[in-house]
């Protein structure tokens, strides 16, 4: 949700800022909790770190010719 | 004996002045100009930015360094460029001021060979009146910066804990920022922070940029495959906004900044004002306040330099529009095409065109990143120049050989989102090239194999391991050479 602008005068509450979205109103899916929990999982994060470390590596080297 | 004078040592000058400095017999002599004594692992700056790390655990001093290899260091701020020389010398020098308090104000004309401009970025928080730590935000562009952002922090937390709901905005403050991915960073550290300590759902954080939408990052957003699909960084940011509860303000340039409060207007033609406790609004950048001088005196300042005050190189600077943009608009050679003896790297290379496409308002205000050139492919620019150098002072070539286009090279970057062993996560990217190509790769203009994008714990580590290798790599110490850029 994107919002218009808003211009209160002195006494008036004003509304949310202008182009100001609230978290839900982001289009992107919430990641499941157990996705959420994978990204801390020691094991499973051991396993990403290396193959990380790889896909770097791999793309340090093409760059640097 | 040839003299090579490199200014500035961020992480483009000090890789370039340490590569000469093994590329070079000590016959000749590399010289470094900086008005830093200390080296700054720029990266980890997010972490003192939040109170996790120390400055003194993200800086050290670069004479000893430089003693150890044979550089000679001044530690002066460069003013003037005579690449002509003057009608007392055919050679080509820069004028300094040094800053060492030893010898506070003097200045001093160093002649060179070759000069390689790495000054960096002038911090242009006067872009936006109000805007920086002499106004009413903080930064954590610098060490001594982020080192205040902490402790500012610390009084938001001590409010949040005291019961007092606090607005923190972080972002960009000027429409043609860069850095974004530094915004974002900090944005997640901040959150984290405050998660840590208890006191998450009395602050409203909100995240105002430049950006037209989320994850482009100054490079026009990233597309990666996962899980059977091509996917965008806006999508996958997004999906991280979310999921940590953090507002966004998209498409704004700040106007100015009062005490606990901000004016903007966005991209539609809004205006609005947001208030808040805190605020972390990096700057725009321009190039350092380097004029240049042809031999009779007269000021060639604008031949040399952009208007932005960054130094011109091999790009191709003709005005065109988005959809003419090629990969070979971008320099790969940094040489400067008034002289072959001037290099410019790092953020003082003026970028033909920005990466992300350009907008405006409707009142002409530009809304939008400038491109990133920080980093790897800083390290990377750094690297090629001096072998350049070296071999045209060695005389194995007469003109550049080595290049180092953004256009031909990738970008590892590891954006923090929390510190912590066990709790922490980082948004691990890697992007090839920087620079799209849609002749090599059409589509996306990156290769769907090189360009990839994951959150985690382990992202976190890699930072830290980068913290690591990469201060051990500018000290200098044994087989840093071996340790890419």
């Amino acid at each position: 949700m994107t919002t218009t602008p808003s211009q209160p005068g002195p006494d008036v509450p004003r509304g949310p800022a202008a182009g100001l979205t609230d978290p839900s109103a982001y289009e992107a899916p919430m990641p499941t909790e157990r996705t959420v929990k994978q990204r801390t999982n020691l094991p499973i994060q051991a396993y990403r770190f290396a193959a990380v470390s790889l896909k770097m590596t791999r793309m340090i080297l093409r760059s640097h010719g | 004996m040839a003299r090579v004078v490199v200014l500035g040592a961020g992480i483009s000058g000090h890789t370039a002045a340490l590569h000469l400095r093994r590329l070079l017999d000590k016959q000749h002599e590399v010289v470094v100009v900086s008005p830093n004594s200390q080296w700054n692992w720029i990266p980890s700056n997010i972490w003192v930015g939040v109170g996790r790390m120390k400055p003194s655990q993200v800086t050290f001093p670069l004479k000893p360094v430089y003693d150890k290899h044979g550089v000679d260091f001044r530690q002066a701020k460069a003013v003037a460029l005579h690449p002509e020389g003057d009608e007392r010398t055919s050679k080509g020098y820069v004028d300094v001021v040094y800053t060492d308090p030893a010898r506070a104000g003097e200045t001093q004309s160093i002649e060179y060979d070759y000069v390689v401009n790495a000054t960096g970025p002038k911090l242009n928080f006067a872009a936006t009146p109000g805007l920086g730590p002499d106004g009413h935000t903080v930064s954590v562009c610098t060490y001594g910066h982020a080192d205040e952002a902490a402790k500012q922090l610390a009084g938001v937390i001590a409010k949040l804990k005291a019961g007092q709901r606090q607005t923190l905005v972080i972002g960009v403050g000027h429409g043609t920022c860069t850095c974004e991915g530094a915004a974002f960073e900090y944005t997640f550290n901040v959150e984290h922070e405050l998660r840590e300590a208890g006191v998450r759902d009395l602050a409203e954080i909100i995240y105002l940029t430049n950006e037209y939408e989320l994850g482009d990052f100054g490079v026009g957003g990233l597309n990666f495959k996962q899980n059977g699909f091509v996917t965008t960084s806006k999508l996958w940011t997004e999906s991280l906004f979310k999921e940590r509860g953090v507002k966004s303000i998209l498409r704004a340039h700040v106007q100015k900044v009062e005490e606990g409060r901000l004016f903007y207007e966005t991209l539609d033609g809004s205006a609005d004002t947001l208030d808040f406790d805190f605020a972390m609004l990096l700057p725009p950048f321009r190039g350092q306040d380097l004029q240049a001088f042809a031999k009779d005196g007269s000021d060639i300042t604008a031949t040399v330099f952009a208007p932005s005050g960054f130094l011109k190189v091999d790009a191709d600077y003709t005005a065109k529009p988005v959809d003419e943009w090629k990969a070979g608009d971008w320099p790969s050679t940094y040489v400067s095409p008034s002289y072959p003896n001037v290099f410019g790297v790092g953020i003082a290379f003026a970028p033909p065109h920005p990466i992300s496409t350009p907008r405006k308002a409707p009142n002409g205000t530009v809304i939008s990143p400038a491109p990133p050139r920080t980093g790897m492919p800083s390290g990377l620019m750094g690297r090629a120049v001096a072998m350049n150098i070296a071999d045209m002072i060695t005389g194995k070539s007469n003109t550049p050989q080595h290049h180092a286009s953004m256009a031909e090279m990738g970008a590892a970057c590891v954006a923090s989102a929390g510190a912590g062993f066990t709790k922490g996560s980082a948004a691990s990217m890697t992007m090839y090239p920087v620079v799209p190509d849609y002749d090599r790769f059409p589509g996306y203009g990156r290769s769907l194999t090189e360009t990839t994008g994951e959150i985690g714990l382990a992202g976190h580590w890699m930072k830290h391991l980068l913290h690591v290798m990469f201060i051990y790599k500018a000290k200098g110490k044994l087989g840093w050479s071996m340790i890419p850029e």
